[in-house]
């Protein structure tokens, strides 16, 4: 009897033992798995809206699961304070940079926490840190962007609608489009500018053929602009100008001197007025000297002497006034 | 006063009750007794049990897998399974298969004993039956019925991963993962406590319908039949408090 309750006692052991490892096995992997026994640090994060966050959601940093939801405080009216339990081994990875948001897990799961890195170094978060959070694209707000969009829409189409209206009114637009006359018009116009363009295009050709020529040169502005000789030449005859208009202002140097000079004869002539009273004087008896000679010629025709002479004279010039006319009426 | 015995086995089920927890906790203590009373209620229940478990864990996977895949949410099924054994399933077939089997013998046992008089003769002799027979097999069921759901749960799960591996591929690591990452203490624990609930009423129920069984043989039948019927039935009525209560406590 004492050895088989001995061997049930050993048999209903191992059952307990079993049946109790079962439950401590489950309990440690549920507690490992929200963080109860890992070394863990405290982070706030505010914000404006948590969309159903509960305690206990995840945490998830980069899609880990690093800590879990531990309390959700109602600060004021447009704040909620999320305190978040972190698994302390994340500590090093988590920057005081890092933005939290709130997000679903798959489309219609549970209510998360995601910490999102941003570019740039940043020191480490240390337990009790405030994150920086930023709201997620929310579904009214995107219904209200869509609202102001449609709207826009309604205002496009209508003005579509008025302009295809009035141009279905039209009836210059139409007559314009219906006319096939128009369009071979159109089409003359277009081939007449090709022909005037192909002439503008020979016209470019001679250009460019002229003056390649003067480039190479040939014809009179080719040899202006090419002959070397010319050029010399050219020099040659601008420095004996400017020899030949040296001399000149030279000469005039001269001149000038002279007539500056107070002795010269010109300076008398040009610029003493006792000279030029004296030649006054002198002007007026050469007046009265040739009237005396007028008097004594009118004098000598009324001389016996001469008077034969006169009339001969006379006569010879009565004559040859009278012949012209005879002979010019043949 | 009319005769109600639904009203009758309540009240006597109630002083019943009373009487083991007051008796229970005063000395003499049958250990001796009790940890045979564990053996046969527990560790010889096992295998019955953990047939029922397998079978269950591989039939809810198997039965699962059409309308989840309907939905493209095959990779739930593992959370979905796990979820329904640990919360519902494995405590409540547990009990009831726990009740089929404990609750009828203690029932058999104990009316067979109160018709042979035996009863009668211990309390003559000194024993008090009450204390060697009644609050070491309430004590056993009460402490061995969540060992059996554990295990049962352990088995059906791991039934469970053999019939998933047998349409597909899923390594057991991911298989873990996928239960525990929708598992939270909420699921687990309320259904641990009522297992506890669950073997109590069993119990009790057993040793009341046999200590208070008479009209010979036949009422030997009536106990052990009696004692399955009401044990079954309360087990459910307690499954409806517990959720409720779960519901308050805010776990579910």
């Amino acid at each position: 009897m004492s050895q088989r309750t001995a061997a049930h006692h050993v048999r209903l052991g191992l059952f307990v033992l079993a049946g109790l490892a079962c439950l401590v096995i489950t309990l440690f992997l549920l507690g490992r798995q929200q963080n109860l026994f890992s070394r863990s640090m405290t982070l706030e994060a505010d914000f404006r809206n948590v969309s159903g966050l509960l305690a206990g959601n995840n945490v998830r940093l980069g899609g880990i699961p690093v800590g879990t939801v531990r309390r959700i405080q109602i600060i004021n009216d447009s704040t909620i304070r999320v305190t978040m339990n972190l698994n302390r081994d994340v500590q090093p990875y988590v920057r005081r940079s890092t933005v939290a948001t709130i997000g679903t897990d798959g489309l219609v799961g549970n209510t998360i926490i995601n910490l999102e890195a941003r570019p740039g170094a940043a020191p480490a978060v240390q337990p009790g840190d405030r994150l920086a959070t930023s709201a997620p694209v929310g579904i009214d707000e995107m219904l209200s962007t869509l609202n102001v969009s449609n709207k826009n829409l309604i205002g496009i189409t209508q003005d579509l609608r008025q302009i295809t209206q009035k141009l279905n009114g039209s009836d210059a637009l139409w007559q314009l489009l219906d006319d096939e006359q128009l369009a071979t018009d159109a089409r003359r116009s277009l081939s007449s500018i090709a022909g005037a363009t192909a002439r503008l295009d020979a016209a470019a050709r001679d250009v460019e053929q002229l003056t390649s020529g003067v480039r190479q040169g040939r014809g009179v502005a080719g040899y202006l602009l090419t002959d070397t000789t010319f050029a010399g030449r050219l020099g040659h005859a601008t420095r004996q100008l400017a020899g030949t208009s040296d001399t000149l202002a030279a000469t005039l140097t001269g001149l000038k001197r002279q007539v500056q000079t107070q002795k010269g004869p010109l300076n008398t002539l040009l610029a003493d007025t006792a000279f030029s009273r004296q030649l006054r004087q002198s002007m007026r008896h050469v007046e009265q000297g040739t009237a005396g000679f007028s008097r004594s010629m009118e004098a000598l025709q009324h001389n016996v002497l001469v008077r034969g002479y006169l009339r001969r004279q006379q006569k010879k010039q009565a004559r040859a006034a009278l012949s012209p006319r005879p002979a010019a009426r043949p | 006063m009319p005769n109600y015995p639904i009203l009758a086995l309540t009240g006597g089920l109630a002083r019943f009750a009373s009487r083991f927890f007051r008796d229970g906790f005063r000395p003499r203590y049958e250990v001796g007794e009790w940890l045979y009373q564990c053996y046969v209620v527990g560790y010889q229940s096992l295998p019955l049990v953990g047939v029922t478990g397998f079978i269950m864990g591989i039939v809810l996977t198997l039965q699962s897998r059409p309308t989840m895949a309907q939905f493209g949410a095959e990779s739930w099924i593992p959370a979905m399974v796990g979820l329904t054994i640990i919360r519902e399933m494995g405590p409540i077939i547990t009990a009831l298969i726990f009740a089929g089997k404990i609750g009828s013998s203690i029932g058999a046992e104990l009316g067979s004993m109160r018709v042979t008089e035996q009863i009668d003769a211990m309390e003559v002799s000194g024993t008090n039956p009450f204390k060697y027979l009644v609050v070491t097999r309430v004590l056993a069921t009460t402490l061995m019925l969540p060992m059996l759901t554990l295990l049962a749960d352990a088995i059906a799960l791991y039934a469970s991963y053999i019939g998933l591996n047998m349409r597909g591929v899923t390594t057991l690591a991911l298989f873990v993962n996928n239960i525990l990452g929708r598992l939270t203490f909420g699921d687990a624990l309320p259904a641990f406590v009522k297992t506890f609930f669950f073997g109590f009423a069993v119990g009790l129920i057993g040793c009341y319908k046999g200590y208070y069984a008479d009209k010979g043989t036949e009422g030997v039948g009536q106990a052990a039949n009696s004692a399955v019927v009401v044990s079954s039935l309360v087990i459910f009525i307690l499954d409806l408090v517990a959720v409720q209560i779960t519901g308050l406590l805010g776990l579910n």
